[in-house]
């Protein structure tokens, strides 16, 4: 039996997403422990939230699904630290959209939607720290009964 | 009458995190460094900081270069207690 599709969709963003200019292999998944320092810049890919609809009220309905992925891109740099997230946010958003293939995760989900993204910067540790969030809604459906499939 | 501290009673060799620096090329003054872990953004660091007396730190402003333990900072903020101390927040080169 295979992982719950949302397991799939956070698995297949990370693997999209490992190698970019910026970040390279310094992808994390769901980290509970704090990103070493030598693993910066990086990237933190984690699935949150998931609105879910019943298409209809038979047994064993179809579920329309919402599914929050949060990518977390964090860096330290003494300048230019927002040159820093906005170069690795366009990297994220295209390799996002690079293609149908990949805006679908070959299609796991319809479709990813980037909603909204965050910048936070901090300079109280050793060296100035940003962190720029993006929020994507993944639409995905699966039958009630069977959420590691995606129809 | 006034109370004056001295502020050599508190920033000495006995006490821990006492360093001996120069700032600005001026002769050595005493302070007292500080560098505990933290997290910020769920990533690793730390919190290098200096106590030293407004009469220590002279002249120095953001920016300005200091080395402690042959580890090279500059000044991030200068922040002052209202009572002759202050508190560096220190960036890392």
């Amino acid at each position: 039996m295979a992982n719950h599709v949302r397991q799939q969709v956070r698995e297949a963003v990370a693997d999209l997403l490992t190698g970019l200019a910026t970040t390279g292999n310094n992808v994390f998944q769901s980290n509970l422990l704090p990103i070493e320092n030598n693993k910066l810049p990086a990237l933190i890919v984690k699935t949150t939230t998931e609105n879910i609809d019943a298409l209809s009220v038979n047994f064993d309905p179809i579920l329309e699904r919402s599914l929050e992925i949060l990518v977390s891109i964090v860096a330290k740099a003494n300048t230019d630290i927002d040159d820093v997230l906005d170069g690795s946010i366009k990297e994220v958003e295209q390799a996002l959209n690079a293609s149908i293939e990949a805006n679908t995760l070959n299609g796991l989900v319809k479709e990813i939607v980037l909603t909204d993204i965050d910048i936070e910067m901090n300079a109280t540790s050793e060296k100035p720290i940003g962190q720029a969030l993006l929020t994507f809604k993944a639409s995905y459906y699966t039958q009630a009964s069977v959420p590691d499939v995606s129809i | 009458m006034a109370f004056t501290e001295d502020f050599d009673d508190f920033i000495n060799q006995d006490t821990p995190g006492f360093v001996s620096i120069s700032i600005l090329g001026n002769p050595p003054v005493s302070a007292l460094f500080d560098k505990n872990y933290q997290t910020t953004f769920d990533v690793e660091g730390s919190r290098p900081v200096l106590h030293i007396s407004e009469t220590n730190l002279g002249a120095a402003t953001r920016n300005t270069p200091i080395v402690i333990g042959g580890v090279s900072y500059r000044i991030g903020t200068v922040e002052s207690d209202g009572t002759g101390m202050v508190l560096i927040n220190l960036l890392e080169d």
